[in-house]
């Protein structure tokens, strides 16, 4: 099948997952403004736990289903990309500020176009549509389009049509780079309108000049209980079907492939050094995007590229970087973690906005006034100030750097000679099918870093414990 | 978007902190006079090659630094990573899954000869005259046959394809030793039945998958009753005890055969036609694929990549190949006493292998078919 071909048939899966995962997302949004302030931050937790669940996980867990029944691989790849689309949108209408035209407004005008219906009436109806609720929802369907249109692991994974897995086949049969370039334009053309929407989206936020914190209050829909709970279940049945169901498939001889594990030390000792590689990738792409997302404002454009995808970025540092003017630096990390970084860009730039959006500036504000007032309450100050105000920002990099870790295109097409990530020798083993020691080395790769943030969090609280008694 | 330059403060010494760790990590490596590294790039299995490649970090203090392609493109995205490279090369020695890629990279002239022990001691048939490569170590294209479905031979087998076509599965022939039975058959049937007998399979429906690891899976899950992959993965699923067995691929090379129409070939198993382009009559030779190790040209680490390519080729590496769960058929002398009995039955069927040598022309021209065919 041609290229064209794949990204039809890959365009016509996410224009179908998109339209069906909107209502959902508006269901999840809902629902969200209902649950208590505590609870939150586990609402958000279980929420996008299946988006950042690892995508060669959930390939590996459902490859062998896909295997025996093929005519229903399209189904459960869709399916899983269901699951994963819809915390994105979800997340991504809950950091976007309030429609700009409020349902009152259209109700009105929708009265006019009853009462007289001129066709300069009819304009101004669809412009309150478009400065409303479009304009707010477009980001959303523009974030899961990306999303959708970029899938790699599953598609390859479960034996589908995907435009990314047409690129690799070609690139590794040997397309000339002008011609990959050419080729590139296609899926680069269907994803322009999407920048253009993303773009909007940041235009939007950046227009946005009111309290940050009023802005998951406005809550001028209130769900009824039944949306609430259509919401809710969603929310539990993505976090079962994207989560614990892959778990569930892996886990059930993870014992016994650890036992296989510790009998084989090369084996764990090479994974650990492979562990310990993509981890000093990760933190170092996850740190400097951070940082350099913190300019938002002269970033944006600087993002745009990262929403290509890691494939084509990935294809794309390959051949700068084996040119002779930056040749010297073709075998070392800079091509890797220069990837990630552009890569990740626009997602820490969402990231970002979504901080900021959920952050309580009066309560950040009286508490850095405590801390700096010097008396008691200061250092109670300071566990509250990283409560507010640092603990998201530390998940949210941890997030970022996990996403790095987990990115197979890049550690497979641009990991330097003799660092490799132990990412690409478990997908390499995955296609050999499943075993109890592939399970247990997948659930050490992918559970460490989160054993690491966990640790560090405890640690942290820890210490300002001791800090709080010390005093 | 304003709030959020409140808090840039801490932030801007991220960079500092990752260039840092960066720097560590990339110096870490080469601080205990690891810079003169070999580097290797194998198509081999990861999970049996790592085991040679220590061994060999063993015997000679050298050490290796080792690239693996992905499973899906076997061998193929690694050659054509050494064409990219070839003004820079970082690879100093490629050991190939199979022959044909490393006779495209000779023809290249990419490659370094070197007429070491391992040359000296293979028949002619698995090296090259000057040099330029050697093979060791064969696996063999073959019939995996699900036992619960069926019995292994050759009728049950025809009648089973000829019957449900979609019972049969095969890999994608684009990469690896699929390409290699591809190229076969392109030289012993000739382009025009061959493809005829691509597109007959495909539109009754065989089940084409990535790779030849999932060919097992599904013929062992009991989703297909039979396919085409290799010796190797046939014995991942004999020692997982799961119920399969397998007989060589075999490919006719009399000429009255090519005449034979490979539609009717497949419509009428009954009569003599290969319905899997194999058959068990005499005058027919098996597919038997060696690695195959080469020097690349420009190495800095020329004597270290001779040093390896004398061990891969090497009757005690042959020997622990065969022994392997992966069971290589050696291919130059070794004690057979020492080769353990599924060996001992693959190397009779080695013995009757389809010179390799002469297939590059063919190979480059099944490839340009079947990407004209997959890809377009």
């Amino acid at each position: 099948m041609s290229l064209t071909a794949t990204c039809w048939w890959t365009l016509v899966r996410t224009v179908v997952l998109c339209l069906l995962a909107w209502p959902v997302c508006r269901w999840i949004e809902r629902s969200f403004h209902e649950v208590t302030v505590g609870s939150r931050w586990w609402f958000l937790i279980a929420l996008l736990m299946p988006f950042c669940f690892p995508e060669l996980l959930v390939g590996y867990a459902f490859r062998d289903l896909a295997l025996a029944h093929p005519k229903w691989a399209e189904a459960l790849c869709s399916g899983l990309l269901f699951v994963r689309i819809v915390p994105v949108g979800a997340i991504a209408l809950l950091a976007a500020p309030p429609s700009a035209v409020d349902s009152f407004a259209i109700h009105c005008r929708r009265l006019i176009v009853r009462h007289r219906g001129s066709r300069r009436d009819w304009i101004e109806l669809a412009k309150c549509y478009w400065h409303g609720p479009i304009m707010r929802v477009l980001p959303a369907l523009a974030l899961m389009s990306v999303v959708a249109f970029q899938e790699f692991e599953l598609a390859a994974l479960l034996q589908t049509l995907s435009w990314t897995d047409w690129f690799v086949t070609a690139q590794r049969l040997g397309l000339e780079q002008g011609e990959m370039w050419r080729q590139a334009l296609w899926p680069l053309a269907w994803q322009l309108p999407v920048l253009v929407g993303v773009f909007c989206w940041l235009t939007a936020q950046r227009a946005q000049t009111s309290d940050n914190a009023s802005r998951l209050e406005f809550a001028n829909e209130r769900a009824n209980r039944r949306v609430y709970w259509l919401g809710m279940s969603c929310v539990v049945a993505f976090l079962i079907a994207g989560c614990l169901v892959p778990l569930g498939f892996i886990g059930w001889r993870t014992v016994e492939g650890f036992a296989m594990l510790v009998k084989q030390r090369s084996q764990l000792t090479g994974l650990i050094k492979e562990i310990a590689i993509a981890g000093a990738i990760a933190v170092s792409a996850g740190l400097t995007v951070w940082a350099i997302s913190s300019r938002l404002r002269t970033m944006t454009a600087l993002g745009l590229p990262g929403l290509f995808g890691s494939l084509l970025l990935s294809l794309g540092c390959v051949a700068a970087f084996q040119s002779s003017t930056l040749h010297s630096l073709y075998d070392t990390p800079v091509p890797w973690v220069l990837a990630l970084v552009v890569w990740l860009l626009p997602r820490a730039v969402i990231l970002r906005l979504w901080l900021n959006a959920l952050r309580n500036n009066s309560a950040i504000h009286t508490a850095m006034l405590i801390r700096h007032s010097g008396g008691r309450e200061s250092q109670r100050a300071s566990s509250l100030l990283w409560q507010l105000r640092d603990q998201p920002q530390f998940l949210a990099v941890s997030l970022v750097c996990y996403w790095a870790y987990c990115d197979l295109p890049t550690a497979y097409l641009l990991a330097p000679t003799g660092m490799a990530s132990g990412l690409v020798r478990l997908y390499n083993f995955m296609h050999f099918g499943r075993s109890a020691a592939l399970s247990a080395e997948a659930l050490l790769f992918f559970g460490t870093p989160l054993v690491c943030v966990f640790l560090l969090l405890l640690v942290n609280r820890t210490a300002i414990g001791l800090l709080s008694v010390r005093r | 978007m304003g709030s959020s330059r409140s808090s840039n403060g801490p932030w801007v010494l991220l960079p500092v902190v990752a260039a840092l760790i960066l720097a560590g990590l990339w110096l870490w490596p080469r601080s205990d006079n690891q810079s003169d590294s070999l580097v290797v790039y194998c198509a081999h299995d990861q999970v049996y090659a790592d085991e040679i490649i220590r061994e060999f970090e063993r015997q000679t203090g050298i050490h290796v630094d080792v690239r693996y392609d992905t499973e899906a493109t076997k061998s193929l995205g690694l050659i054509n990573l050494i064409v990219q490279e070839r003004r820079h090369p970082r690879c100093d020695v490629f050991w190939n899954n199979e022959m044909l890629g490393t006779l495209d990279l000779h023809s290249r002239d990419l490659l370094e000869p070197h007429q070491g022990t391992a040359w000296e001691r293979l028949p002619e048939k698995y090296r090259d005259p000057q040099g330029y490569w050697v093979g060791f170590g064969a696996r063999l294209r073959v019939i995996i046959v699900n036992t619960t479905q069926m019995s292994t031979d050759q009728k049950s087998i025809q009648s089973a394809v000829a019957l449900d076509s979609s019972r049969a599965a095969i890999a994608k022939p684009l990469f690896g030793t699929t390409l290699t039975h591809y190229t076969v058959l392109w030289d012993a049937w000739g382009p025009d039945r061959l493809k005829a007998w691509h597109h007959e399979l495909r539109l009754r429906g065989i089940r084409e998958v990535n790779g030849n690891g999932p060919v097992k899976d599904v013929v062992a899950g009991g989703t297909c009753g039979i396919g085409l992959t290799d010796t190797d993965d046939v014995y991942v699923a004999i020692d997982d005890q799961l119920p399969v067995d397998m007989i060589p691929v075999r490919v006719r090379i009399d000429s009255e055969e090519l005449t034979t129409s490979a539609v009717d070939a497949v419509n009428k198993p009954a009569d003599d036609g290969p319905s899997l382009g194999f058959t068990d009559a005499d005058g027919t030779k098996t597919i038997c694929i060696p690695n195959t190790a080469a020097i690349i040209r420009g190495t800095k680490r020329l004597d270290a990549a001779r040093k390896f390519v004398d061990f891969l080729a090497s009757a005690e590496t042959e020997l622990a190949l065969a022994r392997s769960k992966s069971r290589q058929v050696p291919l130059g002398p070794v004690g057979a006493s020492q080769l353990p009995p599924d060996v001992s039955r693959m190397k009779e069927w080695a013995d009757d292998g389809y010179d390799l040598r002469p297939l590059l022309p063919a190979r480059r021209a099944c490839l340009e078919w079947l990407k004209s065919e997959y890809l377009k």
